[in-house]
């Protein structure tokens, strides 16, 4: 255990650029669950039919094969070439909207349609409408809903690793592959832990102060 | 007076700072069907679910079929096995038929072999006018169907007492009427019942004894023309005011 | 200028394709069974009235919804060979994923078990129903209908997971097509197929699922 002393640093630093990474993708995450979403609730059916399929085809493939679909096979198409962490950061996004989407649209739908009567019949437009009346009371579902994306993005930061991302995971596995022990795994597990479950405690805090609002 | 096939003596029980039963005494005898009226939250129900003990209760004692109930002590399961409940939801088993919801406890806690149990489960459905449902799952069957299937559900285990907590109070007017001919058919063939509920009809009718309960005790006792028509205690005549 | 999509390259390495496709089903197959068990032992102690036991439940299900599956696959297949054991990759992706996926299962299950109302219970104790039989004659099967449909969703998630045994050399699907795309190079025909036939299992698990469902539990009508 003492081995891995010396090491613990680039430990902290690689968690810290996960936590870079997930958020960064979090923030480009929730722009497109913001623009799908609205996509998905409007009334024009072609349009909620395309944000289904989006979500539904992100949803349906495992997060390593969108990571190497990103980083191996559009480069062929774009004759781009991302490096790992571009690749990463798209790919984790992409991964992220598809559940944003949802999130935003749970959070629109919960606001009952007979506010938007009320709103219409006030003849309030729709721009006013979703930014002052159904945004505040959407966000009550869709922050904790995002809170759970984030922690599902760190966890899913991981796997970039695959691809040669250097993050806490391939941190770990690289310190391992030098000293040959079980400790630098268990700190990365310790560290993930730490992570996610004190954005998960945030969460449910957050959660309680937006419904103390309600009363 | 003959040898009481059930007696409850100085029943307590509290729900932490409230006392349900403050102290309820009374004795059932073979084949007498016992009508228990009252309001909401005198303790009615409570009474019946630590007869067969549902519930557990602080003092006093309450013996059935020679078995004292102790819901602490293995002899509780016999006396369930002795003591059939009908519960105001019915509480039927949404998964199994009607005819399979009859069989089950014969066949899982008496261990009879399955052929005994489907004619016996039969047998009863008959009895109780609904043969044709047999393979009707729960879902599919109307309130007062259901609160029939769960009459012969607990016939099936051939207990000497039916206890029924207020057997009709959720059900639609139309088959109220179903259930309590069933009951009335059931008193007839000879079964001791304690019957909780609020159909005074079915209390004149039917019952051998009348007890009003309220907050806990029991207030009177006594013939149902005696407590319908003439009660005593004024809080007796003020329920039954209201209700008639 | 590249053949962007090359259907002849599946014909000609059908074979591989299709093992890499059993491979990543039975893998599948056997995690939800793995996890199904360390779910219950989970739920188990979560429910029980021993602190330590329940404590242990807890500690279990947070640890595991916060952690990814990457780790406990490397933890094992790897990590463990310094204490001295070692599992072929298949047993250890088994094992990562079924461990990982139990904490989800013991939520799954601890929901539905709550969902059962306690007036079946009463019902089943008045029949004199003991414990044990009341929970597999009663309560279980109401508790797999209020859980299937999260069962479901587990079953898919286990399924997209096994392609992260890829990365410890399980000869399943996303492995297949990672080794022919660095031998062809036709990353985008690959990947994209790959997405494709991912996209068509769990269309086709989720069908049936919902038919069993409708199957099994549509004969109950509507259900208290």
């Amino acid at each position: 255990m003492a081995q891995l002393a010396p090491y613990l640093g680039i430990l902290l630093k690689g968690a810290l650029v996960t936590l870079g990474l997930a958020g960064l993708s979090l923030v480009f995450a929730s722009l497109i669950g913001v623009v799908v979403g609205m996509v998905a609730t409007s009334g024009f059916a072609p349009a909620r039919a395309f944000a289904k399929l989006y979500v539904e085809t992100i949803r349906s493939v495992p997060l390593l094969v969108q990571l190497f679909f990103v980083y191996y096979a559009v480069p062929l198409l774009a004759n781009l070439s991302p490096s790992p962490y571009q690749a990463a950061t798209l790919a984790l996004s992409v991964y992220g909207g598809a559940y944003m989407v949802e999130a935003v649209r749970s959070g629109i739908q919960s606001v009952g349609t007979d506010q938007r009567m009320a709103a219409r019949s006030l003849g309030i437009r729709y721009r006013v409408l979703m930014l002052y009346i159904v945004a505040p009371q959407a966000l009550r579902v869709t922050i904790p809903a995002a809170m759970g994306i984030f922690i599902d993005m760190l966890k899913g930061a991981s796997v970039t690793s695959i691809i040669g991302f250097v993050e806490l995971m391939q941190t770990a596995v690289n310190i391992r592959n030098t000293i040959f022990a079980l400790s630098p795994l268990v700190a990365a597990a310790v560290l993930y832990f730490g992570m996610c479950f004190s954005l998960s405690r945030m969460g449910a805090g957050i959660e309680r102060v937006l419904r103390y609002e309600d009363r | 007076m003959a040898k009481p096939i059930l007696s409850v003596e100085g029943l307590v029980k509290s729900y932490g700072a409230h006392q349900v039963l403050q102290g309820v005494s009374f004795q059932v005898t073979m084949q007498e069907v016992l009508v228990i009226i009252g309001l909401s939250g005198s303790g009615k129900s409570t009474l019946l679910r630590c007869i067969n003990g549902l519930e557990d209760f602080s003092a006093g004692r309450i013996v059935v079929d020679g078995i004292e109930v102790d819901p602490h002590r293995a002899s509780v399961w016999a006396v369930r096995q002795k003591v059939g409940m009908i519960f105001q939801h019915f509480n039927l088993f949404p998964h199994l038929t009607a005819r399979q919801n009859i069989e089950l406890a014969p066949r899982r806690v008496l261990g009879l072999p399955a052929a005994e149990c489907h004619a016996r489960a039969d047998a009863l459905l008959a009895r109780v006018g609904l043969a044709q449902f047999a393979d009707k799952y729960p879902g599919r069957l109307s309130g007062g169907q259901q609160q029939r299937v769960a009459i012969a559900r607990a016939l099936a285990m051939q207990p000497s007492v039916m206890l029924f907590d207020e057997p009709t109070s959720a059900l639609d007017p139309e088959t109220v009427g179903e259930v309590l001919n069933t009951m009335k058919e059931l008193a007839g063939s000879g079964m001791t019942m304690i019957v909780v509920t609020h159909e005074l009809g079915f209390a004149r009718e039917v019952g051998n004894r009348i007890l009003f309960m309220d907050g806990g005790v029991i207030v009177e006792g006594g013939a149902p023309e005696a407590i319908l028509s003439r009660p005593q205690n004024p809080r007796t005549r003020q329920f039954i005011q209201a209700v008639l | 200028m590249q053949v962007l999509f090359d259907p002849g390259l599946f014909w000609n390495n059908r074979a591989v394709i299709v093992s890499g496709a059993e491979v990543a089903l039975a893998l599948g197959a056997v995690s939800v069974a793995v996890s199904l068990a360390f779910g219950l032992v989970g739920w188990l102690l979560k429910a029980s009235k021993m602190r330590a036991f329940s404590w242990l439940g807890n500690a279990y299900v947070e640890s595991m919804r916060n952690t990814p599956t990457l780790l406990y696959l490397y933890l094992i297949y790897f990590g463990l060979t310094e204490v001295g054991v070692t599992f072929s990759p298949f047993v250890s992706a088994v094992l990562a994923l079924g461990v990982q996926g139990g904490a989800y299962m013991t939520e799954i299950i601890r929901g539905a078990f709550n969902a059962v109302s306690e007036d079946q219970r009463q019902a089943a104790r008045a029949l004199g129903l003991r414990p044990w039989k009341s929970l597999v004659y009663v309560e279980l099967p109401q508790m797999l209908r209020v859980a299937f449909p999260a069962l479901g969703n587990q079953v898919v998630s286990l399924v997209l997971g096994t392609s992260l045994a890829s990365v410890i050399a399980v000869p399943e699907l996303t492995y297949q097509s990672q080794i022919i795309g660095e031998t062809t190079y036709r990353y985008f025909s690959v990947f994209a197929v790959l997405a494709v036939f991912y996209v068509l299992i769990v269309q086709v698990l989720n069908s049936l699922w919902r038919a069993i469902e409708r199957c099994w539990f549509g004969r109950w009508g509507v259900t208290v």
